[in-house]
């Protein structure tokens, strides 16, 4: 009895997985593509929670219409009355929530043209490309960057780097503690000529380089994949490399906006049979992102 | 233009309008010390300098004695306004708000320092980027 249902069990999971894998890649990437944006515009802008309360309440009128979230005037206009709303405060705004609203813009012209799952998978693209080779271009061209000097001051100074500095940069909660000691009596007490002296900058230093190269290399290998005009044999280099920034970056610094718009863009892509396999992944990605935040705040969050 | 010509140009517009303001962003940290990470250019976890790392203080005299004050917490929109782009039209906003809410003084000098980190020593220390001296308006 209990050897009939081991075998029946992995069957059931299987064949589950496989209609959902099927269900997801027969979506219409035109239904698929801003319906995704109605949940990034919740996720992005959770920190002004009346501004989240009106993007959800876009998103229940919208969800189930076709005819409103396949229309340019809905998307000008979500782009027009949360511009305005973040244009009292934009350099206050994070640099993700304008890519939410670059890329409303983008979805709204896009279905203005006769094709809009292909200028939705140009606009897309490049949005993508383009952030990844900004973020690139600052890290490379920031000598405090590339010395590791950043890095080892945000393992020492910046509380959401904790749990990676006494877990793998060979500081205790003590050495930690009085980091945190100095830095607060540097702000509390703030004079010309002060200064304070965090300890550990030695011993962080490995896992600082590490984080400086990969963060070059894999922003690097991002905006490259992702702005080369790849054939469509090579499309899977620019899910896998987003993938890989996604699980190594916000795993450790966890910004689920973020993660959900660059997810969005990434989903333009899949509009051709052979790339609808990477949806799931992807999809899969944004949940668990989604998740992984609350869990991070309940285990690191400082 | 034709069709396609059309079609590519909407989709470049969205994409030009990010790389022209990150563009903007990044000739505002050049010129007026906006800092990196708030530039919409995409300039985050780059640099020790951020506003979160930026330090705003009001430097005044009260009762003869010269005191240096952090900003009342009802101006922190101000006095990060302040930090992440230090203008003079922005300090002196923040200034102006500040004299109207505390009448214990009637001149002011808003300063923002920054935060320079020596990775070979560990020492954090801080340095001027910014000021601006207000009178209370009689």
């Amino acid at each position: 009895m209990i050897a009939r249902r081991t075998r029946i069990a992995p069957t059931e999971a299987s064949a589950t997985s496989h209609r959902l894998r099927e269900t997801v890649e027969g979506w219409n990437v035109v239904d698929l593509v801003p319906r995704a944006t109605l949940i990034t515009l919740i996720v992005a802008t959770h920190q002004s929670p009346a501004v989240m309360i009106a993007c959800a309440a876009a998103t229940v009128v919208a969800w189930p219409r076709r005819a409103i979230y396949t229309s340019t005037w809905f998307w000008l206009l979500v782009t027009l009355a949360l511009g305005a709303v973040l244009a009292t405060r934009w350099d206050l705004t994070d640099d993700h929530v304008w890519l939410v609203v670059y890329w409303t813009l983008g979805l709204g012209l896009a279905f203005a043209t006769p094709n809009p799952a292909r200028t939705m998978a140009r606009t897309g693209r490049l949005l993508l490309g383009l952030v990844f080779l900004l973020a690139a271009m600052w890290k490379v061209a920031t000598p405090e960057f590339r010395d590791t000097t950043y890095f080892q001051f945000a393992l020492l100074a910046d509380a959401r780097f904790d749990f990676v500095v006494t877990s793998v940069g060979g500081l205790d909660d003590a050495a930690m503690a009085a980091n945190e000691h100095s830095f607060a009596d540097l702000g509390r007490t703030p004079e010309d000529g002060h200064t304070a002296t965090l300890v550990g900058a030695e011993q962080v230093r490995p896992v600082a380089t590490l984080f400086t190269a990969w963060g070059i290399i894999i922003e690097s290998a991002v905006a490259l994949a992702w702005l080369a005009p790849l054939g469509a044999r090579l499309h899977w280099l620019r899910h896998a490399t987003l993938l890989g920034f996604m699980f190594t970056t916000y795993l450790i610094v966890p910004v689920g906006g973020f993660a959900m718009i660059l997810i969005t863009l990434a989903l333009t892509q899949t509009s051709q049979p052979a790339d609808r396999r990477w949806r799931t992944p992807l999809l899969g990605t944004a949940v668990a992102m989604l998740a992984y935040g609350p869990v991070w705040q309940v285990l690191f969050a400082p | 233009m034709s069709g396609p010509r059309r079609e590519l140009g909407v989709a470049l517009i969205a994409p030009l309008v990010l790389l022209l303001v990150a563009g903007v962003g990044t000739y505002r940290f050049a010129t007026i010390d906006h800092v990196s990470w708030r530039t919409l250019a995409f300039g985050m976890f780059s640099r020790v300098d951020d506003h979160p790392t930026r330090i705003a203080v009001g430097r005044t005299t009260i009762d003869g004695q010269p005191m240096t004050l952090r900003p009342p917490a009802d101006l922190r929109d101000l006095a990060d306004s302040a930090k992440v782009a230090p203008t003079e039209a922005r300090l002196d906003r923040l200034a102006r708000a500040w004299l109207t809410e505390d009448d214990r003084f009637d001149e002011l000098e808003i300063e923002v320092l920054g935060m320079h980190f020596e990775a070979s020593t560990g020492e954090v220390s801080l340095r001027s980027i910014a000021s601006h001296r207000r009178e209370r308006p009689q």
